[in-house]
């Protein structure tokens, strides 16, 4: 290895959280493919509109095809600043680019749960539907348990279960453990807080 | 994915220049600096700003060029959106000076999902490759079954890739992997 390998591959040191977090965001952020498609598409038909009727005048052609040129000039020889119709217009246009900013520069949710890797350069991720399928497994393969319903939020996993016992304290405990042990096993890269309830019922 | 960035920035530019230009003719039609930005009950497009557009040609042509110009970057904004295509091949060495060795990227893919499928602990996985020939990015679309013990899946996983490494003569390899859950 060479002196200048050396240096460019001197960070050998574990990898770093925030590059493990960048890569994550590089694999599960979004993508916020909606709102630019809308932005691109509307600018692209503003500016090529204007291309137009400016470059058709420039040629010759009659103006006003594209655009209400005649109107347009008249609205803004007779619209004053502190008109009512402009302030409202100015308003709407700054809360739209308030909107595009916070969808800018928000981080947004994540389309996938990270899950921890020992690898820096392996991102693993399940989908939040994936995970309560696999949580509400867990929880069903307890004995006792006859169905269990799961909800995955950011930070917390929420079993309910429903037993046809009646003593469903010490059940509780072995659905905890049961989810616990299935959470361990897929290593979320946040732990979430696991909450769980079983309620007695006889069908 | 070089798009996710360009989508940041693109929304972040175009808000920006809304959100300033907005506050600005509020600003101006509420009167709150009329030393600064002018008077707020004189009309919009004033007498100087006709006059100016009205003798200068050079004011029409550059805001066609501008327009042109806008329009062509939001064009390709757009087109952006489109997810590219993988590349068909995989190139092994860097270093081209020597002559490139080429691996087919149907190949690496199917040798992916062979080897999970082969395993005991994956349903069903695909393959797929993004990025560039010569820096390739694997796709991994894992489906286990909801039996299946979480390590068992993330062994055959790291097995399965660390395999795709040796094929690509690439130890570090990027990769990101999707763990599905179905009956």
């Amino acid at each position: 290895m060479t002196g200048m390998d050396a240096a460019r591959t001197g960070d050998l040191r574990p990898p770093s959280r925030r590059a493990a977090r960048r890569a994550v965001r590089r694999s599960f952020g979004p993508r916020r493919v909606l709102p630019s498609v809308v932005t691109a598409a509307l600018l692209a038909a503003a500016a090529i509109i204007l291309a137009a009727e400016v470059i058709g005048t420039l040629v010759g052609r009659s103006p006003g095809v594209l655009l209400p040129v005649v109107d347009l000039a008249r609205l803004g020889r007779s619209l004053r600043w502190d008109d009512v119709l402009v302030l409202a217009v100015a308003s709407l246009l700054a809360a739209l680019g308030l909107l595009l900013l916070l969808l800018a520069l928000r981080p947004g949710r994540l389309r996938a749960i990270p899950l921890r890797s020992e690898d820096p350069n392996v991102v693993l991720g399940i989908a939040r539907a994936d995970l309560r399928r696999y949580v509400a497994r867990a929880a069903q393969s307890v004995d006792g348990v006859d169905r269990a319903r799961v909800r995955v939020r950011r930070h917390s996993v929420r079993v309910r279960a429903v037993s046809p016992l009646h003593d469903v304290a010490g059940l509780t405990e072995q659905v905890h453990g049961a989810v616990g042990e299935r959470l361990s096993a897929l290593a979320p890269l946040h732990r979430p807080h696991v909450r769980v309830t079983v309620r007695h019922r006889e069908d | 994915m070089g798009s996710t960035r360009a989508n940041r920035f693109g929304l972040a530019v175009i808000g920006l220049i809304l959100l300033l230009g907005g506050l600005t003719a509020a600003v101006r039609g509420a009167a709150f600096v009329p030393r600064h930005l002018g008077a707020a009950h004189v009309p919009v497009t004033g007498r100087f700003v006709r006059a100016f557009a009205d003798a200068h040609l050079w004011f029409w042509i550059a805001l066609a060029a501008f327009s042109v110009a806008i329009a062509l970057l939001a064009l390709r904004w757009l087109g952006a959106q489109a997810r590219r295509p993988a590349p068909r091949t995989i190139r092994l060495e860097p270093d081209t000076r020597h002559g490139a060795t080429t691996l087919s990227t149907r190949a690496v893919t199917d040798a992916i999902e062979d080897d999970l499928n082969a395993g005991p602990y994956v349903r069903r996985a695909t393959a797929g490759v993004t990025g560039n020939r010569a820096r390739p990015h694997l796709l991994l679309n894992v489906t286990v079954d909801p039996d299946t013990d979480p390590a068992d899946a993330r062994s055959s996983i790291y097995e399965a890739i660390a395999r795709a490494r040796r094929t690509l003569e690439n130890d570090d390899q990027p990769a990101t992997v999707r763990l599905r859950v179905r009956e």
